[in-house]
């Protein structure tokens, strides 16, 4: 079965699934001037942890049900038992779910940073960042669904589990940013998540597959 | 008793506001659990009863 | 099948014996951390000097100190054990990961308490971000999330699993994390703002640290066995 393609169909019908994520990232962006004042310099000064964690948080809701729906018409059954080897149909279902939400918050990503009145560079630096650690998200939050597949109050449970391992790629991505606002060379951060993001996606899948055979034992 | 009296001028009420909570919860968490063990006993001494009944 | 065998770990697998090796070390063990504890309290509060620099306050570090560590040893325990469990497939091995869980999680709640009011008489915040102290905060969701994780699923066998899994992904995390939040404190404030400084140790002090230590490992070793005793009649009752 060709999960990727399935995943990206299933989207196209039903658009309101990947269009969620983003809505909630452009309100929780909202909250923050609303609570701490439209003061330019302020705003400019937090946008980088802003805009990163409310990516975060949108990316971990796109992501924590990945398994639900098929977990439920028993296709989850099939791709345990199929000829294909797991672990390569967990890492197309994240390609998948990351092309739907993550791809589309890098792309807004720098609207977000321009409201916020981040310069130029920085702009670019916080989609390089995003572009780096949206997909580390998405590797972390499928472990997490994977985990607490079926359980009650699995949606919670994998804010719990994956917030933790999120926040070094949260760390160096906003702080490539700060770099970038302040002149400072942002090789270090960029670097930094980028050998995360080389170790999580060889790490987590395996992982994931592991988990979900634990879940469906 | 003249450490205790300058302890508890001074910083004295930061180390006991740290001190008397932690020694609470460490007696606290060893009667806890023992009782949950003696619970767990007497549960599972139950079972064994109604098992054999 | 009684083998007369001299005793091999592995004796130990089994939860009838296990009960009784647990229950003899952890009386051993609470007595130890009583009377460690007791003499550790006198020594620390009543023989050990005044600190030139930090006055009374430095003697929170006879708490924290212990609790830190224990709050990572604990940790990596509940990874070695949970794991053992996994691997050979030996039950009481996570039942003894998922005991240490709460008693780990206390001393971490216990070590940020009294990090956050050592840094209190000295910096004047009842909260330091340092990179210590933050660093035991994500282990404190670490073990949270261990705890909600493994709480949440009635099935023994994936529960004990998926916690080895998880506490496997948490320890190997450790590192990266510790070490992305060294790098967000020097990039933040310049000069790294870091907690208290312990001050330098004159020999009461010393022993006084060592005692609590003992106290908070002999506590530690008996709460997590007793609870593992009883962890493992629950279990046994709902199969």
């Amino acid at each position: 079965m060709n999960v990727l393609a399935r995943d990206l169909r299933a989207a196209a019908r039903h658009r309101i699934g990947w269009l969620l994520p983003l809505a909630f990232f452009v309100a929780a962006a909202s909250l923050f001037p609303l609570g701490i004042g439209a003061e330019p310099a302020l705003l400019r000064r937090v946008a980088p942890g802003i805009v990163w964690t409310c990516a975060l948080l949108a990316m971990l809701l796109a992501m924590h049900g990945m398994f639900s729906a098929d977990l439920a018409d028993g296709s989850l059954e099939q791709m345990l038992l199929g000829q294909r080897p797991l672990t390569w149909l967990v890492s197309e279902r994240v390609f998948g779910q990351w092309l739907l939400a993550g791809a589309p918050m890098v792309l807004l990503a720098p609207l977000a940073g321009l409201a916020f009145g981040l310069p130029g560079p920085a702009v670019l630096t916080l989609l390089a960042s995003l572009l780096l650690g949206t997909p580390v998200t998405a590797l972390l939050g499928g472990l997490g669904a994977a985990l607490s597949l079926g359980l009650r109050h699995g949606s919670a449970l994998v804010f719990l589990l994956v917030l933790p391992l999120a926040m070094p790629t949260l760390i160096f991505g906003s702080g490539a940013v700060l770099a970038a606002m302040n002149g400072e060379p942002v090789q270090a951060g960029l670097s930094l998540q980028g050998a995360l993001l080389i170790l999580t996606a060889l790490v987590a899948p395996p992982l994931t597959a592991a988990a979900l055979r634990i879940a469906m034992e | 008793m003249n450490e205790l009296s300058s302890l508890l001028q001074g910083h004295g009420h930061f180390v006991w506001g740290a001190w008397l909570p932690c020694l609470v919860l460490l007696v606290a968490e060893a009667l806890l659990v023992r009782a949950r063990l003696r619970r767990a006993r007497a549960d599972a001494a139950r079972h064994l009863g109604e098992e054999s009944s | 099948m009684d083998r007369h065998a001299p005793t091999r770990w592995t004796t130990f697998a089994s939860p009838a014996r296990f009960d009784r090796l647990a229950a003899a070390v952890a009386r051993w063990c609470w007595a130890v951390a009583l009377v460690a504890g007791l003499a550790g309290l006198y020594v620390g509060f009543f023989v050990a000097p005044t600190d030139a620099t930090q006055g009374e306050a430095y003697r929170i570090l006879f708490i924290h100190v212990p609790a830190a560590w224990l709050s990572m040893i604990c940790y990596l325990a509940i990874a070695l054990w949970s794991v053992v469990g996994w691997v050979f497939k030996v039950r009481m091995a996570s039942r003894l990961a998922r005991a240490l869980a709460p008693s780990g999680a206390l001393y971490t709640a216990m070590a940020l308490w009294t990090g956050a009011l050592w840094g209190q008489p000295t910096w004047g915040t009842w909260w330091v971000w340092d990179a210590r102290l933050t660093s035991e905060l994500i282990l404190l969701l670490l073990y949270l999330g261990y705890i909600a994780l493994v709480e949440s699923i009635d099935d023994e066998r994936r529960a004990a699993q998926a916690g080895a899994l998880v506490a496997l992904v948490g320890a190997l995390n450790v590192p990266v994390i510790y070490f992305s939040v060294r790098w967000w404190n020097t990039l933040h404030q310049g000069a790294s703002i870091s907690l208290t400084a312990a001050p330098s140790m004159a020999q009461q002090m010393l022993l006084a640290l060592a005692l609590c230590t003992v106290a908070f490992w002999a506590h530690a070793i008996a709460a997590s066995l007793t609870r593992a005793r009883a962890i493992s009649l629950e279990q046994e009752a709902d199969r």
